[in-house]
């Protein structure tokens, strides 16, 4: 029985969602490497005693990064972001997926994006549904 | 991902995403149970190291999900260390289904060393009338409580005839 409930962001506009959206265009290794992340920290009570996750601060606060990386060569590194809901515990909503080349991300706005759309979902606008 | 469905349907989209989702959880899932068993059971990565007879770097590099290079050899001196056996096997993708939604730190946590497992089962050899309490350890409680029917207190004894128990029977008795 996994320990936290993950939820997705879909966005007003076009009911769409970003974190599928990026995850659908990952070939299957990276996939697999995110599912596996994602079964290791459902089986954690707290997040923020695992290098696997990093709560975000200054400019990114209130938003966390799930962390994995794939040996490769190349070596690639992935920070899917998201949020917890207020007043509910053990909720993860995903917002949107996200990878790091040395100090580059992709998409290079990601944590602008992910920050809007924490906005937007606290003002009620779009919707949040089970990640599958 | 929280049901069987879920997963399952992801696993038929193809085998090579079986087959790299069942390599990434195995490469994570042993760091992962690591780290849970090295706090619970020696604080920190040194004391592990010391008990192993690896340096406190192999113990790091074993807790880290991302290394992905672990050798038997490694997680065996570790489960030595821990006084703990680990056993790897061939599964049907079914279990690791199963595996995968039952993960949690709660299940490796209650995992007993042997000295605990041994006091556990000597206990549980001890007759209910003998007057002796039980263990109010938790790992022996833990260990003790599968050892109990759902419905039922009455401890499930080992076989009588069992030479390995009757001896260590004796010998507390």
């Amino acid at each position: 029985m996994a320990l936290w409930r993950i939820l997705a962001y879909h966005l007003p506009e076009n009911d769409s969602c970003p974190m599928q959206d990026w995850y659908a265009v990952q070939d299957e290794e990276v996939q697999a490497a995110f599912d596996a992340a994602m079964t290791t920290l459902n089986a954690r009570v707290d997040w923020t005693d695992t290098w696997q996750f990093k709560v975000l601060t200054k400019k990114h606060g209130g938003l966390g990064e799930v962390r994995f990386k794939l040996n490769g060569p190349p070596i690639r590194r992935f920070r899917p972001v998201g949020i917890w809901p207020p007043l509910v515990e053990r909720e993860f909503v995903l917002l949107l997926g996200c990878e790091k080349q040395r100090q580059v991300y992709i998409p290079d706005d990601a944590f602008t994006l992910a920050l809007e759309y924490k906005r937007q979902l606290e003002q009620g606008r779009g919707r949040i549904d089970e990640y599958v | 991902m929280n049901t069987f469905d879920d997963l399952w349907s992801k696993l038929k989209k193809s085998k090579k995403y079986r087959q790299e989702y069942a390599l990434a959880l195995l490469k994570r899932s042993v760091p992962f149970q690591i780290g849970i068993l090295r706090k619970k059971h020696c604080g920190s990565q040194a004391v592990l190291a010391e008990r192993a007879h690896l340096t406190q770097g192999v113990v790091s590099r074993a807790e880290d999900q991302d290394y992905g290079n672990l050798t038997f050899n490694t997680v065996g001196r570790i489960a030595g260390g821990l006084d703990m056996a680990f056993i790897g096997k061939f599964v049907p993708f079914s279990e690791l289904v199963k595996y995968s939604l039952d993960l949690s730190e709660e299940e490796f946590a209650s995992i007993p060393t042997f000295d605990e497992e041994d006091r556990a089962l000597r206990l549980a050899s001890i007759p209910q009338d003998s007057g002796e309490h039980l263990s109010q350890d938790g790992a022996t409680r833990a260990f003790l409580g599968n050892m109990y029917d759902q419905s039922d207190t009455t401890v499930r004894r080992p076989p009588a005839g069992d030479p390995w128990l009757n001896s260590n029977r004796e010998a507390t008795g």
